[in-house]
């Protein structure tokens, strides 16, 4: 018999509820693809200035910056926007443009940058239709501190210094961009695309069909290998994908909030990845969206931006591994879940989140080629760190 | 130059600048002001009225003095 540790699904970590609110527009959007215009307009600019210009990050989030700012406040839609640069990077930038390390004439080369891209912003906006964006410099305005519900920070590289900024955004600019990107994925979805009941699968074994009534009879136990667990991130979809093991994963797994790493599986096999969390204020299983990141280049001038790439299902969902003739599939799963072909297509994203009502149990679904076969009860070994299911 | 002229030193220093920048599109770009935006844009017309030979040298005489008072402050 294996020395096997009970593990307790309510050590997986709980969602933000914010962030999973957001998790499948706002935060997944990419801005410049409703500007499109954006680079060219700046192109010329920066090679008149003979500057090298490049975007290195754009990254909607529900952080604001906590840095000393230096605020241009803003109006879009009625509603209060700020475009704010870090103290120090504004003055270089200012001192950079102007060509003067006096103050007053820094914020002056400053303020006009900042309406300069306000102005274009406002004549290259694509993503409202034939709405156009209504937006201005208002620095007149009273606005309070906690009008700020997230961010869109982004960081430039001019000449070979970095300048980091962001625009912050009041929950009626938030819900606009969510909901525009998730109207945005929903038209490109392929209303064929049915996913039909998909299980949420933490591993499997594969196992000549004449083994299978041992094998499922009560009291065996299977070890089997997880799909690979991920390190407590915060959206940082590329950590620790990958089987651990040892005695500190076996003692992490059983003690810590560690994320497990498991697959959406259609019945053809086909699957995609996902982390395993908990909801903030429930019990339920949610999912985190695990598909590998597009890949994006960002870039004025001498590099040309382009806008980014989402993953759609037909991308999301790997083959899976080829199954030899002699052989069955048994997948272990927490359970089963239905998922609308749009709202499939916005958690394709990575890093999406999608609540489930799957209760958070240490027992599983024993799945014979899609069928439910057994349930069994989870746990891990004492050193490895392995699953292992205990058919009831 | 009545609009221009009539115009607090940083705003002079936004219009000049963006008049030597940005040509005709100035007027565009300096009217994005919620509550300047028509005065701002008006002072920008009327610095693209004089040739551009001659723009060139007025407008950045006009900033360079717009500059000078806000340093002196």
């Amino acid at each position: 018999m294996l020395k096997v540790m009970p593990w307790d699904p309510l050590k997986l970590p709980r969602i933000d509820g914010k962030a999973a609110e957001w998790s499948r527009g706002f935060l997944r959007c990419a801005p410049l693809r409703w500007f499109p215009d954006l680079d060219r307009e700046f192109h010329s600019f920066c090679v008149n200035l003979g500057w090298e210009a490049s975007i290195q990050r754009l990254e909607p989030s529900l952080q604001l910056p906590s840095y000393a700012q230096e605020r241009l406040l803003l109006v879009a839609q009625g509603e209060p926007l700020a475009l704010v640069m870090e103290k120090q990077a504004a003055a270089q930038l200012g001192e950079l443009f102007m060509e003067s390390p006096v103050p007053v004439i820094r914020q002056q080369g400053v303020q006009y940058l900042g309406r300069r891209l306000v102005a274009r912003m406002a004549r290259s906006w694509v993503g409202g239709g034939d709405q156009q964006l209504r937006l201005f410099v208002d620095q007149d305005q009273i606005v309070r501190d906690d009008s700020w519900v997230g961010s869109i920070q982004f960081s430039l590289r001019i000449n070979a210094r970095s300048f980091e900024g962001a625009f912050l955004v009041g929950p009626r600019i938030m819900g606009l961009l969510d909901g525009l990107w998730r109207r945005q994925l929903r038209s490109g979805t392929q209303s064929d695309i049915t996913a039909g009941p998909l299980l949420v699968a933490l591993g499997e074994v594969r196992v000549p069909p004449l083994d299978l009534p041992q094998l499922l009879s009560p009291g065996t136990q299977i070890r089997f290998e997880g799909y690979g667990r991920g390190e407590l991130g915060r959206g940082d979809l590329g950590k620790g994908e990958g089987s651990a093991r040892g005695p500190r994963a076996a003692e992490e797994r059983s003690r810590a909030s560690y994320e497990e790493a498991g697959y959406l599986m259609k019945s053809n096999g086909a699957r995609m990845r996902v982390a395993l969390q908990l909801g903030d204020s429930h019990d339920f299983l949610v999912l985190r969206s695990a598909t590998s990141s597009p890949v994006t280049g960002r870039g004025l001038q001498a590099v040309s931006v382009s806008t980014n790439s989402t993953i759609g299902p037909a991308q999301a969902f790997e083959s899976p591994p080829s199954l030899a003739a002699e052989h069955s599939r048994v997948t272990f799963g927490f359970g089963e879940v239905t998922i609308d072909p749009a709202t499939l297509a916005e958690f394709c994203q990575p890093g999406a989140f999608l609540e489930t009502s799957i209760a958070a149990s240490s027992e599983v679904g024993v799945f014979v080629g899609g069928e439910l076969a057994a349930r069994a009860t989870l746990g891990v070994t004492k050193g490895e760190g392995a699953w292992v299911a205990t058919i009831l | 130059m009545r609009r221009f002229s009539s115009l607090g030193a940083e705003m002079r220093v936004l219009v000049a600048l963006s008049v030597l920048c940005d040509g005709a599109e100035s007027v565009e770009i300096v009217s994005v002001d919620r509550r300047l935006g028509t005065e701002l844009a008006e002072a920008a017309r009327e610095l693209l009225l004089f040739e551009p030979e001659v723009r060139l040298t007025v407008v950045a005489t006009e900033l360079r003095e717009a500059l000078a008072s806000l340093t002196m402050r």
